[in-house]
């Protein structure tokens, strides 16, 4: 089956079919969402930032200059309304992803608890850093881009990029130096 | 060989030139240990069910209208090839038009020359943002491209006042300040913002030509 590259569904959206669009939201809501969660928003107002920036997205389709890198276009548009919204405090939920995972993914209840433990403590150190170091380790250390393609998303040079993530680096060892002893090897 | 310092080596490894395998052993050790962190955080986590229908339902409720698609369109980046021949038509038709215009002059209506020089001189434009919290406050806009490095305001004495005096075209500019390098907010003093489409809102700026 032939699976649309995303020019082909820019295209088409742009000529009307709201279909093709959709498609495109399925494609890319997962990933974008698991970046807000991990840029510290609840689930209600990650939620609320990926439905505004798609329909933006739609709204502004001629301004995507090149339908092939649709995604870092589309990123940058959440991007920017994450930083919109955590200039407003809404990227300090009540509740965080390690309890979401604790009640979801183990069975062992002491196990559980002693793993939400940690993930409280990684996210608390990740969330203590400051958003545009925090935005740059969470795109190398969970989501897996390079240097150069974090600062195309980011709008920074290369060496801005690399001064973040040295600095969210050095944060982050310093705060989860212990966790070394426990066994956080992948 | 040549000793490279840690530093070195993690800049060639971030820049992508050397992999993990070829760090030292220290810091193999601290990306892996960072890395396995993180992993801990890389959960699949997915988007609520119910938001690909809200979008569609957003969408369908508040349709594209096509005069914004037609805006959008002009606005739109878009590169321009021309070959040697074309590039030398369009030299040649630039120069007609502007030979055909009344006393050879390069606005219809605007006088000598020189006046229509003058009218496009930029205007000292002074901006003032109040940011408390602020170690840092810059300035960008459509007239410096949207330099994210920006132009930066002097914090006056004693005071969460920042400032700066910027020539600016004249015309009308849409403008942020950015605080502490992340933050971009409008400017309070303008009137009401405007949406830029990508998730932020920029003030307008309208800059009167300065009297020649």
């Amino acid at each position: 089956m032939h699976t649309l590259s995303d020019k082909e569904l820019v295209e088409r959206a742009r000529a009307g079919n709201r279909g093709a669009f959709g498609t495109l939201v399925e494609r890319y809501q997962d990933p974008l969402f698991r970046y807000a969660r991990h840029m510290g928003f609840g689930e209600a107002d990650a939620r609320d930032i990926l439905q505004d920036a798609f329909v933006r997205a739609f709204r502004h389709l001629e301004r995507c200059g090149d339908p092939d890198r649709f995604d870092g276009w589309l990123f940058k548009i959440t991007a920017n309304l994450c930083r919109t919204a955590a200039s407003k405090g809404a990227n300090r939920e009540e509740h965080g992803l390690d309890e979401v995972m604790l009640l979801e993914t183990d069975p062992d209840p002491a196990e559980a608890a002693e793993a939400a433990s940690r993930r409280r403590r990684i996210k608390a150190a990740l969330e203590d850093l400051p958003a545009d170091q925090r935005e740059a380790a969470v795109l190398f250390y969970i989501q897996g881009y390079g240097v150069r393609e974090i600062a195309e998303l980011a709008d920074a040079s290369q060496s801005a990029i690399k001064m973040r993530l040295k600095r969210a680096r050095e944060s982050l060892k310093a705060a989860l130096g212990p966790l070394g002893d426990e066994g956080t090897s992948a | 060989m040549m000793n490279r310092t840690n530093d070195e080596h993690l800049d060639a490894y971030l820049t992508g030139d050397v992999s993990l395998e070829d760090l030292p052993e220290a810091l193999q050790a601290e990306e892996r240990l960072l890395f396995g962190a993180m992993a801990m955080l890389r959960e699949d986590v997915r988007a609520p069910a119910s938001l690909k229908g809200a979008v569609m339902a957003e969408i369908a409720r508040r349709p594209r209208s096509r005069w914004r698609a037609m805006v959008d369109w002009l606005v739109r980046p878009r590169t321009v090839r021309l070959s040697p021949a074309m590039g030398l038509g369009f030299a040649v038709a630039a120069v007609a038009v502007l030979a055909l215009l009344p006393d050879g002059r390069l606005i219809p209506g605007s006088g000598d020359p020189a006046a229509a020089v003058s009218e496009a001189a930029p205007v000292l434009t002074r901006f003032v943002f109040v940011a408390p919290e602020a170690s840092q406050v810059t300035l960008t806009g459509d007239w410096v491209s949207w330099d994210t490095e920006g132009i930066r305001l002097t914090q006056l004495r004693g005071s969460d006042v920042w400032t700066v005096d910027v020539p600016v075209p004249p015309g009308v500019h849409e403008y942020s300040f950015i605080v502490d390098g992340s933050e971009w907010r409008p400017d309070p003093l303008a009137g009401e913002p405007v949406d830029d489409g990508f998730g932020r809102a920029n003030s307008v700026l309208m800059v009167a030509a300065s009297e020649a």
